[in-house]
């Protein structure tokens, strides 16, 4: 597949908004904002593209609730808060091709009727926040920006807020308040963004790779978009793979890549061709699968049929000396640090869930613990008010079932038999 | 009813209105759902998920707190769904294992949410083999209130409450997750005047009021139904009272008084962790220049001659003789020493010591209160800051503002509601009347305050202290009333002064003008109707009272005082006041511990403090509240009733209503209030707005 995303980002200087411009930046808004609205809306909805967030909701849907009566303000927010661990791969786009997501966001508040967008950016994206802070500087300046963009009479103003380090402010509604200057915590839903979200206004809230997708379709058309990936997905994705393979990185594919060819082509296999054990498809959120899962094709529905979940494209790959109990603790440790603390499962849950994972790799495990990792994850499942505690569960109830074996060899041994490096990594 | 809606909750059909929240749905049957976070005067936010409950087509558990009802939803709690038990078992179990379980040292233990559900919900043991997270404690979060975070499970009642009712955001979430614990900005304090309402609200026991904690334990009290005698609110409250001592004070909600709340004024006036002054427990009669103690028969004895003496003595003028009474005094109290002083002294020289008289309703005012403030689309404050005042008037207000009423101001617009205010104009003094004067103009010319009023349709208008006193003041209100009673507007208006009983005072006839039931004492037929009532005569010459009343006596006209429950010579008198208390020939008080005037008198009797009384109090509104003596008086110290009527019968005055009963029936006779009060018990007997 041609890459279409990272296409530009090797080019030097493309946050600079000449250079930009002069590759092809902004070429696409002529022709969008001189389309109506509804029909820029229903070409996306023509596209197929879905949420590249995690959820993959119809982008095209989501537009269509929120756009509505002309006279209502509302937003359009992107959500660059970038922080599931194991995900990092809107950051070429922020870093290097800011100009594509601003045209990008240009663009979807035409097709929604938001003449206010906001960037939410991940705190610890310093260098990609000074870089997008600085496009958005130099677009006002070109009259990309503002109140008559290039003269078309399209009104489109931009903020870049930054976050202040919070994982659960990528969490659509904990990011709302964020922006309006509250303590980042979910709301409840209903009601939902698209009816009352930013100040009160219905708002749209895309990922930036969702978004960055937009300006492409305007160019090519909706046909040309489902060329590429899957009749249920659509387009390119965004790969993101660390871990146990030869060439990490960030990996523009089309939808429905086997994982196999990911792993094994893409990214040039397991060093010391060691065995793989476990591979976290899309972020820490996502349940682990094991070797047998190796040849899921990497899409929304093939990956939640094979009992994790497609998520972020955050691909993590251990291989056979990784402990896996170590793994999970790991990952439980995130989350424990992350809960915002709002709702009594995730608190204590995660807490709970991090001391006890903590004990059976110190070696204080006790048979009736695994029974018990279970319970307690299933008193967390879908019992809270945002996703955070049901991604924080997966790893658990993945890693119990499907390494049970591992688990019980710690009970049975008294502590974690892998090699010191991965048990001190997992300390660390 | 056409728009109410019908759903199933475990089987049975249910007819709620819409907007209903599940919980309450379910509770209007009897279908308890635990729950720690909802309070039903809260917007719910839905925390602590112990409510989960199940909806068909719904594939997760749903908090029942937040959900309104639809029609045809068919709903399962836990007496029908297994799902359901287990998530709530959960919830709890997950609440528990951080928190300490130090339930028998803990002040909530007995009366606490937490336990209670545990063991109504929750598992019987635990599962939790880790540590327990620690927090320091207690710690102070203001001047009153102190938390233990461990015991703390983040419900946020106490924080939505500072924020939504209160509406002093002081205390909040700070940190993350299991980190994270309820705290003030840094630097700041909560010292909310409504801040001791967290610790009642509190689900656990986090918060803790300093001067109860570690005192008792819930099931070592009696929960005594009273009036709270701190203001003219007339809060409807619980005394919890163990061996005869008050240990603290609850609310008990009166949705026509207080909606459940209390202000710290009111809530922390009870401190048990502070000493109390020493009472008054024997008689003192001035003897050779000193106060000495003597029997009670002497000291009525005493009093009696004296006061005989001076009134019968030839030639004297009516009014020789005057009263002054305090706030906190009851209506019985009030009633019954105007009625002597006019039948038995030919004295009209009654003066109320406890802030403005209502006086002005008779001129057209109304009494206002918190139910006009709930029917109210428009609000104008003159001069009055209930803030300070009439707290609980305050969160009224607050919540009016929040469903929609506007709120003007005219007066000193740096007062807290001011920012509440779509409507300000600042005057004071006698530019006042001039500011009052020119917004009844604006009212048809459309301009101005005059215009934001006149968009109402249901006005209050309410007098603070001072406006209420200053006379031109008070007949511009009534122009301004009249200009805004047309075109189908309604106007209410009233005083929002005065202290405590101060509606009592005037209501019983204890004004130098009015008899009781506001009979104007020129008014012959008025007067005539309380002559047959009392077969005596009243004398016809309006009395004095005030500073009016001291001055007399400087000029040794008045030479006679009894002084009520007040303590006029602990205020900044003027040279002339003073005098006059210096000059009277005979100065009795009654008094529950030496005051500066006790020490100037004569005769002094030891008097039953507030809680030692049964008797009635009026509020702002002209509610009359009856209440009962929450501890007994000490040994020697009598009630102002029994006081009255032993130096009535000392002196062989014509009193025939001795009995509490007889005397509270006279009363209803002559005051229409009153007698109202007497259809339903004081206030509401429902219980406290605790919840579960």
């Amino acid at each position: 597949m041609e890459p279409v995303l990272l296409k530009r980002i090797d080019i030097p200087g493309m946050a600079e908004i000449e250079t930009a411009v002069a590759n092809g930046a902004y070429a696409n808004l002529g022709k969008g904002l001189g389309m109506k609205p509804a029909d820029l809306l229903e070409l996306v909805k023509a596209s197929g593209l879905r949420g590249r967030g995690g959820a993959g909701f119809p982008t095209g849907a989501k537009w269509g609730f929120a756009a509505g009566d002309p006279k209502t303000p509302r937003y359009l927010v992107c959500n660059a808060d970038e922080s599931e661990p194991g995900t990092f791969k809107d950051r070429p786009i922020l870093e290097r091709d800011p100009h594509l997501l601003l045209e990008a966001m240009i663009l979807s508040g035409h097709a929604i009727g938001a003449e206010y967008g906001y960037i939410y950016i991940r705190g610890e994206y310093a260098d990609a926040y000074r870089i997008l802070a600085k496009a958005v500087e130099q677009a006002y300046e070109k009259g990309f920006l503002g109140n008559d963009i290039q003269g078309s009479g399209t009104r489109f103003e931009c903020v870049v807020h930054r976050g202040a380090g919070a994982y659960i402010c990528g969490e659509e509604t904990a990011l709302l308040e964020s922006i309006e200057g509250r303590r980042g915590q979910p709301r409840n839903k209903p009601p939902f963004p698209a009816n009352v979200g930013l100040f009160g206004k219905p708002t749209v809230i895309n990922n930036v790779e969702t978004l960055a997708n937009v300006p492409f379709i305007v160019e090519r058309g909706a046909e040309w978009f489902k060329s590429m990936g899957t009749e249920k997905a659509a387009g390119p994705k965004l790969f993101c793979v660390s871990g146990r393979v030869n060439k990490p990185g960030v990996y523009e594919l089309a939808m429905g890549t086997p994982l196999r060819t990911l792993i094994k082509d893409v990214c040039g296999g397991v060093p010391g061709a060691k065995r793989i054990k476990a591979v976290i498809p899309g972020g820490v959120s996502a349940a682990f699968l094991g070797p047998e899962d190796l040849d899921v094709k990497l899409d929304f529905e093939s990956v939640a049929a094979a009992g994790s979940m497609f998520g972020s494209g955050g691909v993590i790959v251990l291989d056979e000396d990784d402990c896996i109990v170590s793994a999970t603790l790991n990952i439980m440790r995130f989350f424990k640090h992350e809960s915002c603390g709002k709702c009594t499962p995730c608190r204590e849950g995660t807490y709970w869930l991090y001391n006890a994972l903590h004990r059976i790799e110190e070696g204080g495990g006790r048979p009736e613990d695994l029974a018990l990792l279970l319970d307690i994850a299933d008193n967390i499942s879908g019992k809270s008010c945002c996703p955070l505690a049901d991604g924080a569960i997966s790893c658990v109830v993945s890693s119990v079932k499907k390494f049970r074996a591992e688990y019980e060899r710690h009970i049975r041994e008294g502590g974690c038999s892998f090699a010191a490096r991965e048990a001190g990594a997992a300390k660390a | 009813m056409a728009d109410m809606i019908t759903l199933t909750i475990d089987g049975r059909e249910i007819v709620v209105p819409p907007g209903t929240k599940i919980i309450e749905a379910a509770g209007s049957v009897g279908i308890e759902i635990p729950r720690f976070c909802y309070h039903p005067k809260l917007t719910p936010v839905a925390v602590c998920r112990c409510c989960l409950v199940e909806v068909e087509k719904v594939p997760k558990l749903i908090p029942a707190c937040a959900t309104p009802v639809s029609a045809g939803m068919v709903v399962r709690t836990r007496a029908t769904s297994e799902k359901v038990r287990k998530a709530q078992q959960g919830m709890i179990e997950f609440l528990l294992i951080n928190h300490p379980l130090d339930c028998p040292v803990c002040d909530k233990g007995g009366e606490c949410p937490l336990q209670d559900q545990t063991l109504a919900y929750g598992p019987g043991g635990t599962r939790f083999a880790e540590k327990k997270y620690h927090f320091k404690k207690p710690v102070p979060l203001g001047p009153h209130i102190l938390i233990d975070r461990e015991r703390c499970i983040l419900c946020l009642r106490c924080v939505q409450f500072q924020r939504e009712i209160a509406q002093h955001p002081q205390i909040s979430v700070t940190y993350r997750g299991r980190d994270s614990f309820i705290d003030t900005a840094p630097g700041r304090t909560l010292d909310s005047n409504f801040s001791g309402n967290t610790v009642e609200i509190c689900p656990v026991g986090a918060l803790t009021g300093r001067h109860y904690r570690f005192r008792a334990r819930p099931w070592e009290y009696e929960r005594k139904p009273s009036i709270c005698p701190e203001c003219a609110c007339g809060c409807n409250i619980y005394t919890h009272v163990r061996n005869g001592e008050i240990l603290r004070v609850a609310s008990r909600e009166n949705p026509l008084v207080d909606d459940g709340w209390l202000c710290d004024r009111g809530r922390f006036s009870v401190r048990p962790d502070e000493p109390a002054p020493p009472r008054l427990t024997t008689p003192l009669v001035r003897i050779n220049g000193r106060l000495m103690p003597v029997s009670w028969d002497g000291a009525l004895e005493f009093a009696t001659s004296a006061f005989r003496k001076i009134a019968q003595a030839p030639g004297r003028p009516e009014g020789v003789v005057g009263a002054i009474a305090g706030p906190s005094t009851t209506n019985e109290e009030l009633y019954l020493l105007g009625r002597i002083l006019r039948t038995s002294y030919s004295s009209n020289n009654l003066s109320f010591d406890g802030g403005a008289s209502s006086a002005l309703r008779s001129a057209g005012f109304a009494p206002v209160g918190a139910p006009d403030i709930d029917w109210a689309d428009t609000i104008l404050l003159i001069a009055s800051d209930p803030s300070r005042d009439l707290p609980i008037l305050d969160l009224r207000i607050k919540k009016a503002v929040r469903k929609g009423a506007r709120l003007a101001i005219l007066g000193n617009t740096s007062i807290e509601l001011a920012s509440l205010a779509a409507s300000t104009i600042q005057a004071a003094g006698t530019d006042l009347a001039r500011a009052i004067e020119e917004i009844a103009r604006n009212v048809p010319a459309q301009t101005g305050q005059g215009a934001f009023l006149s968009s109402g349709k249901r006005i209050v208008v309410a007098l603070g202290e001072t406006a209420s006193r200053d006379k031109t003041a008070v007949s511009e209100v009534g122009k301004l009333i009249s200009a805004l009673s047309k075109d189908g507007r309604e106007v209410r208006a009233g005083v929002f002064a005065g202290g405590t009983n101060a509606a009592g005072a005037v209501e019983m006839g204890f004004h130098p003008e009015y008899l009781p039931g506001l009979r104007r004492i020129d008014d012959v037929r008025a007067k005539a109707q309380v002559e047959a009532v009392w077969s005596a005569s009243v004398a016809a010459k309006a009395g004095l009272a005030g500073s009016s009343l001291l001055c007399s006596a400087a000029h040794g006209e008045v030479k006679a005082l009894y002084v009520m429950g007040a303590d006029p010579a602990s205020r900044s008198l003027t040279p002339e006041e003073r005098e006059g208390l210096k000059r009277l020939e005979c100065l009795v008080v009654t008094t529950d511990r030496m005051t500066k005037t006790a020490e100037m008198a004569h005769v002094v009797f030891p008097a039953a403090a507030f809680w030692e009384k049964t008797g009635s109090l009026t509020n702002v509104a002209v509610r009359v509240q009856r209440f009962e003596a929450a501890v007994p008086p000490p040994p020697g110290v009598k009630s102002d009733v029994d006081i009255l009527v032993s130096l009535a019968k000392a002196g062989c005055l014509p009193l025939s209503k001795e009995s509490p009963a007889d005397l509270a029936e006279e009363i209803a006779r002559l005051s229409e209030p009153y007698a109202r009060s007497f259809s339903g018990r004081t206030g509401s007997p429902a219980m406290s707005g605790r919840e579960g």
